[in-house]
This record gives structure tokens, C-alpha cells and sequence, in this order.
């Protein structure tokens, strides 16, 4: 153990949280980000080691009877969900609190992590014009229904690439998205009989926040109320610009084609 | 059975894919969905309800990913998450919103509560897995 003259603990702080902002920001639990903050910490004998995470920010603090105590507030503004980021911000904290690697060596290897990138933009693209056709199989539906739903998964991509390129918020860009699809999904349905239902289902299938309730939901029983709460509203809005797209996009075909029933 | 299987696995890969799984661990991710998918319509098949048949399987993805996260000393999320996916609530939401506008409050609410039940029985299963993982690692270290 290092002693108090030869440790940097604005670093060792700095370390920290840069670990916890990388982690929050890509999608973790306040749980998971709370832990490794600390743990990082705790590599030193300090009196005081708090960490405060929530879903939108993180507050550390650490503090002994040699040094002055040290805050650190961070703010994050946007989140997305990139798994090997966390993954690989885990590993540097373990490698780091067992001892294999140095603080500067854990904080430059962290700052390199904004950068990852696992797979390439179209692999990503590709992928997603997928799931919609795999769900409508899984959900049994007919070929007609499956070649809709991969047209649907390529006008997905198309939109959220645009919205990315105008800067809009999700909500939009899903509220877009799910009123073109089904309006795609109503007007196929009378040219060649395909099952609005399943297309529209399989379309929003990887839109649906089921991570996010699910996050919700064990936040709460881990005692965490305000990530809970904060996460729990971030499942409402999603899952209601997506009903608000479905409902857009059902009234703007009805009234394209005419009195046309559900 | 045999093509869901392999659909389960094609859409869980690129869900995969596109949260961003390690490489490494992309096969396991998506098996870990196809599994689950098998339990979901075996449970549908026998007769169970859609909740109590996402529980069961909610339940068995998340003994293989905390399993296998504390296997390969990897975060529970990469094979958490995209095993959910296919039993995650989107049939609940779509009919959900689809009642509000056909103004069948009736329905709604049916759907409603589907939702929520699921995405509870969901998260309920991954909190206690995940319980009893870090029950078992407290002993082994007191021992």
C-alpha cells in the first residue's frame, strides 16, 4: 500500500469518477457505478469514502486527517447503452484495486475507452434492420409479413440516422419512427393483406424499454428510490412516444385511405 | 421449434450487436436469449399464463448470465440484458397504446397490467438470482 506522500489523490479521484462517468453514461445501474467508484477509493486507507450516484449524476467525496477533503460533482447529460464500454471499465477497475496495473496507467487506459469502439457503424445498421423480420418469425407470422418488417427495420435505421444528424432527442426520433412504420404496416395491409399487428410489433420490439423497467424496478428493491423513480419515468416517456407514434401514424393512414376501420 | 431456435438467436445476436456486447462474449449473449425463448413457448405450450411463462423463463435467463458473468468475471448485464428481449413486454405496449385509441378502456387496462406484471416478474427474478449470487461469495469468503 502506497503511503500518503507518493499518491496523487486528486488523480486517484479523478480516476474514480472518470471510471463511474463511462460507466453511467453507457447505461450501467447507479448500483454497479456506485460499487466501483468506491472500490477504486478504497484502494487507499481513507477515513471518509462516499459515493452518491444517480441516474443523471455523480457525487464523490473522500477525506482523511492528513488531506483536505476531496468533492467531485459530475453532471451527465446524455446516456446510451454500449455494454463492452462497462465491460472493459470493470476489468480496468479490477486489474487496478488488485494491483496489477498503476493509477496513471488505470487513468490513461480509462481515457482511452471514450474512444472504443466494438463493432463498425454499418454492422451496427445491419443489425437492427434485422430484429424487426426475426421477431415477426418468432411471433409467427408469413413471409409477406417478414419483407415488410425488414423494410420497416431499414426506414428504423434511416431515422435514426437523421435525427442523429439533426441532433432531436429520442423521443422524437422514436415517435417518427413508430408513426412511419405503421403507417407503412396500414397501407400494406391493403395492398397485399399483411398482419398490422406483427409488423408493428416486431418494428418496436427493440424500441420497447424493457431494460429500462427492468432497471427501474431493481433499483427499487435495492433500495435505490431516486434512480428507481428517474428510471421509471424514462420507461413511461419512451413507451409513450412510441404509443403516440403508433397512434399518429394509424390516424395519418386512416385518413390517407379514407374511413378505413382498424 | 427448431427455427425459432435459430430466429431467437439471429435477433438476440443483433440486439447484441447493437447494445454493444464484447465480442467475445457475443455467442454466449445470444444463446443466453434462445434459451430463454425455448422456456417462454415450452411454458406457453403446456398452458401457463404469459406472465407466469415470462417469470419461469426471466428466471432461468438470469441463472445462466449471473452463472456465467461470475464464470468469466464479466458484468451481468451482457447477458442479462439481451436475453430478456424476447420476452420483454412489446406485444403488452403496442395493445396497450392500440385500446387507448380505439377508446376500449376495458382492453387497456388488460394490457396495461400485462405490462407491468411482466416487467416486474422480470426484475423480480433478476434480483433474486443475483441475491443469492452474492449470498453464496460473502460465505465462501467468511469460510
Amino acid at each position: 500500500m502506497a503511503t500518503v506522500e507518493n499518491v496523487d489523490y486528486r488523480l486517484l479521484m479523478d480516476t474514480a469518477v472518470l471510471a463511474g462517468e463511462i460507466m453511467l453514461r453507457n447505461g450501467a445501474e447507479t448500483n454497479l457505478v456506485e460499487e466501483t467508484i468506491e472500490k477504486i477509493l478504497k484502494t487507499q486507507k481513507m477515513k471518509h469514502i462516499e459515493a452518491v450516484v444517480m441516474t443523471t449524476n455523480i457525487t464523490a467525496t473522500m477525506s482523511d486527517a492528513d488531506i483536505n477533503p476531496i468533492t467531485v460533482v459530475r453532471r451527465i447529460k446524455e446516456r446510451d447503452t454500449n455494454l463492452s464500454k462497462i465491460q472493459l471499465v470493470h476489468e480496468i477497475s479490477t486489474q487496478f484495486c488488485n494491483g496489477k496495473i498503476e493509477l496513471t496507467e488505470a487513468f490513461h487506459e480509462l481515457k482511452k475507452i471514450k474512444k472504443h469502439k466494438e463493432y463498425n457503424k454499418w454492422l451496427i445498421n445491419i443489425s437492427l434492420m434485422i430484429i424487426p423480420p426475426a421477431f415477426v418469425i418468432m411471433l409467427q407470422g408469413g413471409w409477406i409479413d417478414t419483407v415488410t418488417a425488414l423494410i420497416c427495420g431499414i426506414i428504423l435505421v434511416l431515422i435514426s440516422k437523421l435525427g442523429k444528424k439533426l441532433q432531436t432527442n429520442s423521443f422524437v426520433i422514436n415517435l417518427n419512427s413508430t408513426a412511419i412504420v405503421s403507417m407503412i404496416a396500414i397501407i400494406s395491409n391493403k395492398l397485399f393483406q399483411v398482419n398490422i399487428d406483427l409488423v408493428i410489433i416486431g418494428t418496436i420490439m427493440p424500441l420497447v424499454p424493457g431494460v429500462a423497467i427492468t432497471n427501474a424496478t431493481l433499483d427499487s428493491l435495492n433500495g435505490d428510490y431516486m434512480s428507481g423513480i428517474a428510471k421509471v419515468l424514462e420507461a413511461v416517456i419512451r413507451a409513450a412516444s412510441i404509443a403516440v407514434g403508433v397512434g399518429l401514424g394509424i390516424g395519418i393512414a386512416n385518413l390517407l385511405l379514407g374511413g378505413f376501420a382498424l | 421449434m427448431i427455427i425459432q431456435a435459430i430466429v431467437s438467436l439471429v435477433a438476440t445476436l443483433s440486439f447484441s450487436i447493437v447494445i454493444g456486447v464484447p465480442k467475445k462474449y457475443l455467442l454466449l449473449a445470444g444463446s443466453t436469449g434462445a434459451i430463454g425463448w425455448i422456456v417462454y413457448l415450452c411454458f406457453m405450450n403446456i398452458g401457463y399464463s404469459t406472465v407466469f411463462a415470462s417469470l419461469l423463463s426471466a428466471l432461468v435467463i438470469a441463472i445462466i448470465s449471473v452463472i456465467l458473468s461470475k464464470a468469466l468475471k464479466a458484468i451481468v448485464s451482457i447477458f442479462f440484458v439481451p436475453g430478456i428481449l424476447p420476452i420483454v413486454p412489446g406485444v403488452a405496449v403496442y395493445k396497450t397504446a392500440y385500446y387507448i385509441l380505439n377508446n376500449n378502456s376495458y382492453m387497456t387496462k388488460k394490457y396495461f397490467y400485462q405490462t407491468i406484471l411482466i416487467a416486474g416478474a422480470i426484475a423480480l427474478s433478476i434480483f433474486i438470482v443475483e441475491s443469492i449470487g452474492k449470498f453464496k461469495v460473502k460465505r465462501k469468503v467468511k469460510g
